[in-house]
């Protein structure tokens, strides 16, 4: 118990002299220099935004516990301490070593990621406060991670901290830390017997060692060693588990905190006053807000699983009688010669005879055969469908069955667009000699109408005349690019052209000069209009 | 800045906030559903225990469909949630962010075998704390993420009562938006805030409200109250 504190006490003058950091101590921390991003959560959002703090963490919380915990473990263990006790001292002493992990996760929150080193050499200031308290009557508590910051980050301790408390557990985050306690407990347990468990299925079968057997084997019929490594083993689970249960706990406390004092508006209302008064806002408050989004595709395959190749004319009976064919055949046997010792045979057969049918069971199995009829009828109908759906599948694409074309097939149902930014694009909305029409328009001096026509038509007949598919929602310049994917390279230069005055002349209102919409009207007709020119 | 939130933009350039949920209450959801399948089955299996062997053999088939089909049932039908879900908040949703279909909802559900190694779904737990996402393998494999998305629920608390009688004034100068739900979200977590410290918010924003103290405080809220656009 103690021994936790006199581990590392060597260190304790040396970091003492360096003025202390502003941690989450009462009052209000220097926000501006916080690495996470604080704001009100849910209770279980709170506890995940734990983890997830902990998690680039972990390591160090792992090794600084790990270095305290396991060599007087070992110690004790060589001072004839029997197993089992060292490990119920490990258990018993969490709220010691406990406070590694959370003095790392407090500093980190701040910017500064303490070293293992460092964290050791703190060890003796954190870890004295209350001790005896937290390891006799605050032992049972089941609110352990959510108080523990309490104790060692605001220094709280009698009436000071049972006030603090009452006011920090009238949230609704009290719950959430219990149920947290209990979850990690099972947890624990269950990583135990999970790595028992792959231990006992990486023994090869030749090697008869019972895995399972020998572990747990207690009280007098245990194997020599066998209560060594289950307690070290539940040592470490503790240890692997504990930075989670601190994480959680800590993100609860703060998140409480924040509920209570607003950190994040404090946050928002520096950076505005900051910007009010022209001040540059701090630094660190405006990096990083981006974070990396990695977008996992989902598993585009799908169900497109195996697919029939030879189903075409098959039918049912050919296909039943193949298929019973194919189970007669000896690969689908197997004989064996299984002897059964003459006892279990009888009583086998004595429960049958037990197991009379009772009027329910012989409904039962009336129903389960009539049901089982319909079934069979109902399931050749659904295997005949699916023949005839899977015929004309490959008969109406060439392709294949499921794949290939399966892109295309849906763009073609979809259809042509009938309206792109606005525009109407349905042929009988166009003027029968477009570049005519356009013409007069420009005569009048209407360039800019002159021009929509031009567009106009050009967007409808390249789908209808070149048959290149636009989509419903592209842009002009996806259009563009669509359209000289899909005509020669002058047409393509001519559509890029039209596009290029036409948007800035609907968007930016500057009209075209007359030479270019003269000449945009001359060659329209070259590209676009039915039977002109090379398309 | 660590947010522990997930953000996807959608191609019309809307922005998404995910969080992913952790294992302790996912955990937790897994428990309740876990004593619905479990409870409904062995009650299932008592009450077809009288029919002999064919009874166990159609509650044999039962515990199958249930055991198998139940989330994935619950889980495109349901909009993703399992009653499980439901209760703590959760909702499974492909990794950008559309709702799930049938296949990734089978997918993941059949690799909880996989999930479920050595025992008590040490994989699987081992997984989520391990990702970045809180993802186990069969998640992984099926693209799909556990959120968080709480119901939801009544509009936040409003601050006391007396600040509509302040009357309200439209901000001074033009702030961002950003800004105006930081105004907006003190008045309304007022009441959670000791008044110190609710005057030692609005003290920060003295060159906005010209004042300090509760005066700047009053002012503060009028500025609310314009914002939100109630007299």
């Amino acid at each position: 118990m103690s021994a936790a504190t006199s581990e590392a006490s060597p260190g304790a003058e040396r970091s003492g002299s360096r003025p202390e950091p502003d941690d989450v101590r009462r009052g209000a921390p220097d926000l501006a220099r916080g690495v996470a991003l604080l704001r009100p959560r849910s209770a279980w959002e709170a506890v995940d935004f734990g983890f997830a703090f902990a998690r680039p963490l972990y390591a160090r919380m792992l090794v600084a516990s790990a270095l305290v915990v396991l060599p007087i473990s070992t110690l004790l263990l060589l001072l004839r301490v029997p197993a089992e006790w060292v490990a119920l001292a490990a258990w018993w002493t969490k709220p010691a070593w406990e406070r590694i992990s959370l003095h790392v996760l407090s500093r980190s929150l701040f910017g500064e990621r303490p070293t293992v080193r460092e964290t050791l050499r703190a060890l003796p200031r954190y870890v004295r406060r209350d001790l005896l308290a937290w390891l006799t009557i605050r032992r049972p508590s089941p609110t352990r991670a959510f108080d523990l910051p309490v104790t060692q980050l605001e220094g709280a301790s009698g009436v000071v901290r049972a006030q603090r408390l009452e006011l920090l557990h009238r949230g609704r985050f009290t719950g959430a830390s219990v149920l947290l306690l209990v979850f990690l407990a099972h947890l624990e347990l269950a990583l135990l017997v999970a790595i028992a468990l792959l231990a006992a299925m990486l023994v090869p079968d030749p090697v008869d060692f019972d895995v399972m057997g020998w572990l747990f084997q207690l009280g007098d019929d245990a194997a020599p060693g066998a209560s060594v490594a289950l307690s070290l083993l539940s040592v470490l689970v503790s240890l692997a588990v504990a930075p989670f249960h601190v994480a959680g706990g800590f993100a609860l406390y703060l998140h409480r905190r924040v509920d209570l004092e607003a950190w994040d508006l404090e946050l928002a209302f520096r950076r505005l006053a900051a910007r009010l008064e022209g001040r540059p806002s701090h630094p660190i408050a405006q990096a990083g807000r981006t974070i990396g989004v990695v977008v996992v595709l989902g598993l585009a395959l799908g169900l497109a699983g195996p697919i029939p190749t030879h189903a075409e004319g098959l039918d049912p009976a050919t296909a039943r009688s193949e298929i019973a064919e194919l189970l007669a055949d000896e690969a689908f046997h197997r004989i064996e010669t299984i002897s059964v010792p003459r006892f279990l045979l009888d009583r086998e057969l004595d429960d049958e005879e037990d197991d009379g049918p009772t009027a329910f069971a012989a409904w039962l199995e009336a129903f389960a055969e009539r049901f089982a009829e319909v079934a069979e009828v109902g399931l050749v109908a659904a295997a005949l469908g699916f023949l005839g759906w899977l015929s004309w599948r490959i008969l109406r694409s060439r392709e294949g069955v499921f794949g290939g074309s399966r892109r295309d097939g849906r763009a073609r149902r979809v259809g042509a667009p009938r309206e792109l930014f606005g525009l109407e694009l349905a042929e009988e909305t166009l003027p029968d000699d477009l570049a005519a029409a356009a013409r007069t328009l420009l005569a009048r001096g209407e360039r800019r109408a002159a021009l929509a026509l031009l567009y106009r038509g050009a967007l409808s007949r390249a789908g209808s005349l070149h048959g290149i598919q636009l989509s419903r929602g592209g842009t002009e310049r996806e259009c563009v690019d669509v359209v000289r994917a899909g005509m020669s390279e002058d047409g393509g230069r001519y559509f890029a052209s039209l596009t290029d005055a036409w948007v800035r002349c609907a968007y930016g209102q500057i009209e075209p000069d007359p030479a270019l919409s003269d000449g945009l009207c001359g060659e329209w007709s070259r590209w676009f209009a039915p039977g002109g020119g090379d398309a | 800045m660590l947010d522990a939130t997930l953000r996807l933009e959608t191609p019309e350039g809307v922005d998404l906030a995910l969080a992913p949920a952790g294992p302790v209450v996912r955990g937790l959801a897994a428990s309740i559903d876990g004593l619905i399948t479990w409870g409904g089955s062995i009650l299932a299996l008592i009450a077809l225990s009288s029919a002999g062997r064919t009874g166990t053999g159609v509650s044999l088939l039962l515990l199958f469909g249930v055991q198998w089909f139940y989330p994935v049932l619950f889980e495109v039908l349901g909009g993703g949630r399992t009653p499980g879900k439901r209760a703590m908040g959760l909702r499974v949703i492909d990794a950008d962010a559309t709702p799930i279909g049938w296949n990734a909802s089978l997918v993941r559900n059949l690799l909880r075998v996989v999930d479920l190694l050595p025992a008590f779904y040490a994989a699987g737990l081992v997984s989520m704390l391990v990702g970045s996402r809180f993802q186990r393998l069969g998640d992984l494999v099926a693209g799909t993420l556990v959120v968080h998305a709480p119901s939801v629920g009544p509009p936040p608390r409003d601050g006391p009562a007396s600040d509509d009688r302040l009357g309200a004034r439209s901000c001074p100068v033009l702030v961002r938006a950003a800004d105006q739900r930081a105004i907006l979200a003190w008045a309304e977590r007022r009441g959670q805030l000791s008044d110190e410290r609710a005057v030692e918010l609005s003290d920060l924003l003295a060159p906005l409200t010209g004042a300090v103290g509760e005066a700047g405080r009053d002012e503060l809220v009028r500025i609310a109250n314009g914002i939100r656009g109630s007299t």
